[in-house]
C-alpha cells in the first residue's frame, strides 16, 4: 500500500495559480520505505511537506495519505489525523520553553486527542524514547529552555514520535548544525524510528541521502512530472 | 492542558504580563473605587435625614432652605417667628415639630439650637435614630451635646467645657465667653452633618446673646430659624405644604427633604459623570494596553502557535488558549484591584473620619460589585476574541508563507 499518494497536484500561494509553486503529476511512496527529497531552496520542498501536513489545501489534485485522501477532510477531522498520523521534524518546530521536557513530549498525545489511558502508555514510551534518545529521565521535569540546543532536538524527535506515528516528515532538520552534529543528529533519528514506520526527508544537501532507501529529485519531479522510477534511484 | 500552558506562558512573560495585570489592577481599582465613593457618598447624601415630613423656613429657595437647615451651608434669608411655628405646629395633621435656630458655632463647627425632642424625632438613613455614645440630652442652658466629629476633632469628653462663637465662620472675634457650656452628651456617629454639629437648647441660644425668653417668664424664643415637622399620615404632605406656602400671615416656604435631597443630587450628576467619565478613560486605556500586549505577543509566539498547530492543535484550541491567558490576566488584574479598593478604602475612610469626621464604609462584595466584575471579564474576552480569532486562523498560514518564500 502507498503511504503517500499524489495525484495531479497544483499549489500557487498567489490567487492567479496559472504559474504553480507545486505541479506534481503522479507520485507514490510505499509503505515502510524511507525516502529523501531534494531540491534547491526555495524549490518548493517545505511548501509540498505543509501539504502532506494538510496544514494548507492544494488548489487541484489528491493526496492521499495511509489510505485516506485528506484533501476532502474537514479542518478539524485533517487536524486529529495529522495528531494521531503523522510525526513532523523540523528545526523550526521549536519547543515550548516554559513547559518541561516532559510536558513538551506529551503535548503530542494530549492534543492527538488520545484516551487517558494511551496517554499514560505513552508516559512508558516516553522514557524508552528518550534512552535511545541519549537524555536521561533525570531531564523530564526540566523546562525546555534549560536545555542545550542539541538536547532540545533530540526531545523534539522523542515528541514527533510518542505517538508511534506511521509517517514521519522530517524537514531540514540539521540545516544550522555543523557536519559532525548533523550526521550524529541523523543517526540518532533513523535509529530511534520503528523499522515499518514510512519516512519522508526534504533537504537541499544530498550528504545524507545515502541513509535512505530512496532519493527524489524534486526538480525532477516537477519539470517532467514523470513515474517515480525516473526520480528515484537506490540508496547506496 | 489548556490552562496549565496558559498559567506556564503568562509565567514564562512575567515581566510584561506583570506590567500590565498592574496597570489594569489600577484602572479597575479607580472604577471600583469610583463605583464605591459614589454609591456611599450618594447614600449619605440621601440618607441625610428620614422621617422628617417637611422643612419649614422664611420664604426663599428650597435648595438655600435645605442647605441652611440641614447641612449648616449658608443662612437663612430671615427667621420664622415663633407664632408661626405654633401655628403650624398645632395643625391637626402634624404630629410633631422640632425649631431650629443658627447662627452660632464653634470652632468651625456650626451650633444648632433645638428641643430635647430633636434628639427623639430625628431619622437618618433608613429610619435610623440618633444614639447616644456618652451622656445624654441637654437640661440646662449650660449644657451642650457634640456631634461624633466634634467629640472626636476636638478632643471634647463628657465634662469638658467649651465657649461659643458668635456668627458661623471658623474664625469669630466674638466669643461668647462670659457664657461656658458643659459637654453633658456625645452622640454616635451618623454620616450626616449631625456629627459635624454643637447642640444646645433654644433658651441658651437666647442667653449668650443676652436677652433669656426665660428669664421674662417665656417659655419659647421670639423666632427661629427654620422647623422640621413630621406628619400623622404622609397623605398630608402636599396638602400642608401648599398651605404653609399660600400662608398669608408669614413669607414661609415648606419643602420635602426627601425630594429636595434628591433634585440637588441631580444637580450635582455632573460630579458624578465626571468621575465615571475618568474611571472609564483609565479602563478603556487599560484595555487598549492589553490588546496591545496581545497583540505583540501573538506576533512574537507564532512559532509557538505553528508548534501546537502541527501537533494537532486546531483553530479553536488555539483560540481556547488565547482566551484563557487574557482570562487569566484579567482575574489576577481584578484580584490585585479589590485588593487594592478594599486596602485603599481602609484606609482612606480612616484617614477621612481623623482628618474630616465623615465616615467611609469599607468597601463590599455586593451583587452589583459581583455583576461589574463579571460583565468586565466578559468585555475583556470579548475584545480579545477577534484578535485571538484571527491570530489562530492566520498566523500559521501567514509564517508558512514567509517560510517559503
Amino acid at each position: 500500500m502507498a503511504a503517500i499518494d499524489i495525484q495531479n497536484l497544483k499549489f500557487s500561494y498567489a490567487a492567479d495559480s496559472s504559474q504553480p509553486v507545486l505541479d506534481i503529476p503522479s507520485w507514490q511512496l510505499q509503505a515502510g520505505q524511507r525516502c529523501f527529497l531534494y531540491g534547491r531552496s526555495g524549490s518548493g520542498k517545505s511548501t509540498l511537506l505543509r501539504l502532506l501536513c494538510g496544514l494548507m489545501p492544494p488548489q487541484q489534485g489528491s493526496i492521499r495519505l495511509l489510505g485516506e485522501d485528506i484533501t476532502q477532510l474537514k479542518p478539524a477531522r485533517m487536524d486529529q489525523f495529522r495528531a494521531r498520523n503523522i510525526g513532523l521534524v523540523s528545526q523550526q518546530l521549536h519547543l515550548l520553553p516554559y513547559l518541561s521536557v516532559a510536558e513538551n513530549i506529551q503535548l503530542a498525545p494530549q492534543l492527538a486527542g488520545l484516551s487517558k489511558a494511551a496517554v499514560q502508555a505513552s508516559q512508558e514510551y516516553m522514557v524508552r524514547l528518550l534512552e535511545q534518545l541519549h537524555l536521561g529521565s533525570h531531564l523530564l521535569q526540566q523546562p525546555a529552555q534549560q536545555l542545550s540546543q542539541g538536547q532540545q532536538q533530540r526531545v523534539a524527535i522523542a515528541r514527533a514520535l510518542i505517538n508511534r506515528p506511521p509517517l514521519v516528515l522530517v524537514d531540514e532538520p540539521t540545516s544550522a548544525l555543523d557536519y559532525q552534529s548533523a550526521d550524529a543528529f541523523m543517526h540518532l533519528l533513523l535509529e530511534t524510528l520503528e523499522p515499518d514506520t514510512t519516512v519522508l526527508m526534504i533537504s537541499h544537501d544530498q550528504r545524507h541521502a545515502p541513509l535512505f532507501d530512496q532519493a527524489v529529485s524534486l526538480q525532477q519531479l516537477l519539470a517532467a512530472g514523470t513515474d517515480q522510477s525516473m526520480t528515484t534511484r537506490e540508496a547506496e | 492542558m489548556l490552562w496549565r500552558i496558559a498559567r506556564k506562558s503568562l509565567w514564562h512573560r512575567r515581566v510584561t504580563v506583570g506590567l500590565i495585570i498592574a496597570a489594569m489592577a489600577l484602572a479597575f481599582a479607580v472604577q471600583m473605587a469610583v463605583q464605591h465613593i459614589r454609591k456611599d457618598v450618594q447614600q449619605t447624601f440621601q440618607g441625610t435625614v428620614s422621617g422628617v415630613d417637611l422643612i419649614v423656613g422664611a420664604r426663599t429657595g428650597s435648595t438655600n432652605l435645605l442647605l441652611s437647615s440641614l447641612f449648616g451651608i449658608g443662612s437663612p434669608v430671615r427667621n420664622v417667628s415663633w407664632q408661626a411655628f405654633e401655628h403650624w405646629r398645632e395643625q391637626k395633621q402634624v404630629a410633631w415639630a422640632v425649631p431650629l435656630s443658627m447662627g452660632d458655632s464653634h470652632r468651625g463647627y456650626r451650633v444648632l439650637a433645638t428641643s430635647d425632642e430633636f434628639f427623639s424625632r430625628f431619622r437618618y438613613g433608613q429610619q435610623r435614630p440618633l444614639q447616644w455614645a456618652d451622656g445624654q440630652a441637654f437640661q440646662t442652658n449650660a449644657d451642650v451635646v457634640l456631634g461624633s466629629a466634634v467629640a472626636k476633632q476636638l478632643h471634647y469628653q463628657m465634662g469638658s467645657q467649651l465657649v461659643l462663637s458668635h456668627g458661623q465662620g471658623k474664625t469669630s472675634f466674638t466669643q461668647h465667653s462670659d457664657h461656658p457650656f458643659t459637654v453633658v452628651g456625645i452622640l454616635q456617629p451618623t454620616g450626616t452633618p449631625v456629627d459635624q454639629t454643637l447642640f444646645i437648647n433654644l433658651d441658651a441660644m437666647d442667653t449668650i446673646h443676652g436677652h433669656p425668653h426665660s428669664a421674662g417668664g417665656c417659655t419659647h424664643p421670639t423666632e427661629i430659624s427654620a422647623a422640621l415637622l413630621g406628619l400623622k399620615n404622609r397623605v398630608y404632605t402636599f396638602i400642608l405644604q401648599r398651605q404653609i406656602n399660600d400662608y398669608n400671615g408669614e413669607a414661609l416656604m415648606a419643602i420635602l427633604p426627601g425630594v429636595e435631597l434628591s433634585l440637588l443630587w441631580n444637580n450635582l450628576s455632573w460630579v458624578e459623570n465626571g468621575l465615571r467619565s475618568i474611571g472609564m478613560l483609565v479602563l478603556v486605556s487599560s484595555l487598549l494596553g492589553m490588546v496591545t500586549l496581545l497583540l505583540v505577543n501573538l506576533q512574537q509566539r507564532q512559532g509557538e502557535f505553528a508548534t501546537l498547530r502541527t501537533l494537532g492543535a486546531g483553530p479553536w484550541t488555539l483560540f481556547l488558549l488565547i482566551e484563557i491567558e487574557v482570562l487569566l490576566i484579567t482575574l489576577l488584574a481584578l484580584l490585585l484591584a479589590l485588593l487594592l479598593t478594599f486596602v485603599g478604602t481602609e484606609v482612606a475612610g480612616y484617614w477621612l473620619e481623623q482628618w474630616a469626621g465623615i465616615p467611609l464604609p469599607g468597601m463590599r462584595i455586593d451583587l452589583a460589585l459581583l455583576e461589574w466584575i463579571g460583565g468586565l471579564l466578559l468585555l475583556t474576552l470579548l475584545i480579545a476574541a477577534p484578535l485571538a480569532w484571527r491570530a489562530s486562523r492566520k498566523v500559521l498560514l501567514k509564517q508558512l508563507y514567509s517560510e517559503a518564500h
